[in-house]
C-alpha cells in the first residue's frame, strides 16, 4: 500500500482533457502515491464536495492529492515537492501554482476578502522560502494530510468547499501553503463553462461560505501571523466584484459605470482589470484613447487590438 | 439515471496495453447506472488486491452502492452487460453473479469454480448444468471469479486481507452461501478474460496461489457437506473426479501443497499405471521431491532424459546419469528410444 492516493476525479475518462492529465501524471514519478480515477461517466446527480469527503474516509488516513481532470502536471517530482512544502510550511492542506496554457501565473492561492468574498490571488512570498501561506488554494491541485481532522463540507453545491476546508485549516490552527517550485497547466474552468448555471450555484455557495465563515475572517483569520502580509489585500476591495458589478451597471446606469470604471483604473493594481475598465470605458463612450490605453494595460487584450485595427484601417487606405 | 453502482478496475499500469483493451472496451458500454473507479497502483510491490477490494467494498457500503469488480485484463463487448447482470441476480435471488469467461479468441475457459472436497478447485467449462437450476439463461455455482463480479448488498461482505492474490474471490462468494444467500451466473453474457495478464508475470504468483489455497481450505472445507447439501448446487458435487492422466497430474502438483500424502499417492498410482512417459517421470520427479528417494530421479531419467531438472540434481548428487539428453525440450528420441530397445531385446530373447 502506497503512502498516498491520487484523487483524480473526470466526468469522462476519454475526454480529450482527461485524458491529457491522465498521461502526465502517469509520466511522473508515483512511487509514494497510488493513482485512483473516479470517472462518474457525467452523473447528473454528482457532488464533487461529497466526492472528496468521500475520498478522505477512503483513505483511510493517507493523505489525499485531489486532481481536477483540466489539470496537467509537468514535473516529475511534483509529489515530492507538494510533501516538502508540507513539511517546510508544516502545513495540512498544500496546493502549487496554477499556469495557464501558455505560461502565465494564474494564481497562487485563494484570497479571502474582508466582506467573505473570494478571488484569485497571485500573491507569492518575498523571503527565499519555497512555498507561500494562503488563506487557501484551489483543489484542482490540492494535498490534504488527512490526518488532521479536516473534512469537506458537503453543503456547498460545487464551489468554496476547497475555500473552506482551507479557512477551517486556519481555524483548527493548521496551515495552508503553496508550494512556489511547482506548476501546474490548469486549464480552468474547463468543465464549469459548458455548464448554464455556474453564476447561481457560485453566488450560492459563496452565501453559504460567508454565513459560516465571516465572523472568523473578520477576527480570527489575518490575525494569524503566517498571513499578516494578505491583510492588506483582504481589505482591499476585491477588484473582481467590484468589475463585475460594475460591467453588469454599464446597461443600467451608464454614467455610474463611468465613474466606477474611472475610479478602478486609479485605484486596482491589477492591470487585466484596468485593461478592462478601459474597454468598457470605450464600448460607452467610443473613445479611441481608451483601446490604446487597454492595449497598453494588457497587450494581449485581443478585442482591443481587432477593434483599434478597424478603427484605424480607413486612415491607411487613405495614406 | 440514478447511479446505484460503482465499477471497479485495478491495474498495476492503466498503459498497458491489456489495461487498454479493458478500459477502451467498458468505455464503450454502457455504464448509465454506474461510476467507473480506476486504480494504478503503478507496480507497486506492496500492493494487495484483496486490501484494496475491501476498501472499495467499504466504500460502496458507505455511498450505498453496489460494487462490480473487474480485473484489468477483461475485455467486455456486450453493451448492455451491467443490466444483463443485475437481471440475472433478480432472476436468481442472487448477491453475487458473474459471467462466462473465454479466451482471446472467444472460447470458453470457465463459467464458474467448483470447490473440491480433495482441498482443490476446478474451473467448470463444459459443464451440463440442471435444467431445473435455469432461470433466464442464469443458474447458480459455488463460487466465481472477480475478473468480474458483480457483489450486490456490499455489507454482508468482506474480502479477507490475509490472502495475498487468489482465492478472495472464492472466499466472498462462500461467505454468500454461509449466510443462505446466492451466487450465480449469466450463462449468455461472455467476456473475454486472458487470465494470468500479472500473476503469470510474478514468480511469487505459485507460492501465493498455494498458500491462499491453504487459507481458504482452512476456512472453508468444513463447511463443504453443507454447500453441497444445498439443492442448487448438489448437481457439482460430483466435480473433481478423475478425467485422465494430465488432470490427475496437475491435481497432484497442487495437492502437494495442500495434503503430501495424498499427493504422494496420486503421483505413485501415475507411475504404476500410467503409459504417458512424461507424466511418469514427472511423477518420479516429484516424489523424490516429497520423499528425498533418489531412485525416483534416476527413473525419471531412464523415462525421459529430456527432464533437465533430474538431470542436474542428480549431476550434483555425484550420481552417473546413464542417459543425457541436452535437448532442453521433451524430445521424440528419448520417447521413442526407450521403447525402441525394449522391444529390440524382447525379440532378441
Amino acid at each position: 500500500m502506497k503512502e498516498a492516493l491520487i484523487a483524480f476525479c473526470t466526468p469522462d475518462l476519454n475526454r480529450p482533457t482527461a485524458r491529457r492529465a491522465v498521461e502526465a501524471v502517469r509520466g511522473t514519478d508515483l512511487r509514494r502515491a497510488e493513482l485512483t480515477i473516479l470517472d462518474n461517466v457525467y452523473d447528473a446527480d454528482f457532488h464533487h464536495p461529497a466526492v472528496m469527503q468521500e475520498m478522505l474516509v477512503y483513505a483511510a488516513g493517507r493523505p489525499v492529492i485531489f486532481m481536477d481532470d483540466d489539470a496537467i502536471v509537468k514535473q516529475a517530482d511534483w509529489i515530492d515537492r507538494l510533501f516538502a512544502t508540507a513539511t517546510q510550511a508544516d502545513a495540512a492542506v498544500v496546493g502549487c501554482v496554477h499556469t495557464a496554457p501558455g505560461g502565465e501565473t494564474s494564481h497562487t492561492g485563494i484570497l479571502v476578502h474582508s466582506d467573505g468574498t473570494t478571488t484569485l490571488s497571485r500573491h507569492t512570498a518575498r523571503s527565499s522560502e519555497p512555498f507561500v501561506f494562503a488563506p487557501a488554494v484551489s483543489s484542482a491541485v490540492m494535498l490534504v494530510l488527512n490526518d488532521r481532522g479536516l473534512a469537506f463540507d458537503r453543503q456547498y453545491e460545487k464551489y468554496h468547499h476547497d475555500t473552506d476546508i482551507g479557512i477551517a485549516a486556519w481555524h483548527h490552527g493548521a496551515r495552508v501553503a503553496c508550494a512556489l517550485d511547482l506548476e501546474v497547466i490548469h486549464a480552468q474552468a474547463d468543465y464549469a463553462s459548458r455548464v448554464s448555471n455556474v453564476g447561481d450555484l457560485f453566488a450560492r455557495d459563496l452565501a453559504r461560505f460567508q454565513d459560516k465563515w465571516l465572523p472568523y475572517i473578520q477576527s480570527g483569520l489575518y490575525a494569524c501571523r503566517e498571513l499578516a502580509p494578505w491583510k492588506p489585500l483582504a481589505d482591499a476591495p476585491n477588484w473582481d466584484v467590484v468589475y463585475n458589478e460594475t460591467s453588469r451597471l454599464k446597461s443600467s446606469d451608464a454614467d455610474r459605470a463611468r465613474r466606477q470604471f474611472r475610479s478602478l483604473i486609479e485605484r486596482c493594481p491589477n492591470a487585466w482589470h484596468r485593461a478592462g475598465a478601459h474597454y468598457h470605458l470605450y464600448t460607452l463612450d467610443n473613445d479611441r484613447e481608451h483601446l490604446v490605453k487597454c492595449l497598453a494595460e494588457n497587450p494581449n487584450h485581443q478585442k482591443a487590438a481587432s477593434l483599434l485595427r478597424a478603427l484605424d484601417y480607413p486612415a491607411v487606405l487613405n495614406a | 439515471m440514478h447511479k446505484d453502482t460503482i465499477v471497479f478496475m485495478c491495474t498495476p499500469d492503466m498503459r498497458r496495453m491489456n489495461a487498454r483493451r479493458a478500459i477502451g472496451s467498458l468505455k464503450a458500454t454502457d455504464l448509465g447506472r454506474a461510476e467507473f473507479y480506476v486504480i494504478d497502483n503503478g507496480n507497486d510491490p506492496q500492493f494487495n488486491h484483496s486490501i484494496v477490494m475491501n476498501d472499495m467494498l467499504r466504500h460502496a457500503e458507505r455511498t450505498g452502492r453496489n460494487l462490480v469488480v473487474l480485473d484489468d485484463d477483461v475485455e467486455i463487448h456486450e453493451y448492455d452487460w451491467l443490466n444483463r447482470l443485475y437481471a440475472a441476480a433478480d432472476d436468481l435471488d442472487a448477491d453475487i453473479v458473474g459471467c462466462v469467461h473465454t479466451d482471446d479468441g472467444g472460447e470458453v475457459n470457465h463459467m464458474g469454480i467448483v470447490v473440491g472436497r480433495d482441498g482443490l478447485t476446478e474451473s467448470l467449462y463444459d459443464f451440463r448444468h440442471d435444467p431445473q437450476w435455469l432461470k433466464n439463461h442464469a443458474t447458480y455455482v459455488p463460487t466465481l471469479c472477480s475478473a468480474i463480479m458483480l457483489i450486490r448488498e456490499p455489507r454482508r461482505y468482506a474480502i479477507d486481507a490475509a490472502y495475498q492474490k487468489y482465492f478472495q474471490d472464492l472466499d466472498v462468494c462462500m461467505q454468500a452461501w454461509s449466510q443462505d444467500r446466492r451466487v450465480g451466473i449469466a450463462l449468455d453474457l461472455r467476456l473475454i478474460h486472458i487470465g494470468g495478464a500479472t500473476g503469470n508475470r510474478n514468480p511469487q504468483a505459485a507460492r501465493f496461489q498455494s498458500e491462499d489455497l491453504h487459507r481458504f481450505n482452512t476456512r472453508w472445507q468444513a463447511c463443504l457437506d453443507r454447500l453441497y447439501a444445498r439443492p442448487e448446487l448438489r448437481q457439482y458435487d460430483r466435480i473433481g473426479r478423475s478425467a485422465g492422466w494430465m488432470h490427475e497430474y496437475m491435481r497432484a502438483s497442487r495437492l502437494r501443497f495442500v495434503d503430501a500424502a495424498a499427493a504422494r499417492a496420486v503421483y505413485e498410482r501415475i507411475v504404476a499405471e500410467s503409459y504417458a512417459p512424461e507424466y511418469v517421470a514427472g511423477a518420479h520427479f516429484h516424489l523424490h521431491g516429497l520423499t528425498g528417494d533418489i531412485n525416483h530421479l534416476v527413473r525419471c531419467n531412464e523415462v525421459n532424459p529430456c527432464h533437465q531438472a533430474a538431470r542436474t540434481q542428480l549431476e550434483a548428487a555425484g550420481v552417473a546419469v546413464s542417459r543425457r539428453c541436452m535437448n532442453g525440450i521433451d524430445c521424440r528420441n528419448c520417447f521413442f528410444g526407450p521403447q525402441a530397445a525394449a522391444r529390440s531385446a524382447s525379440r532378441t530373447a
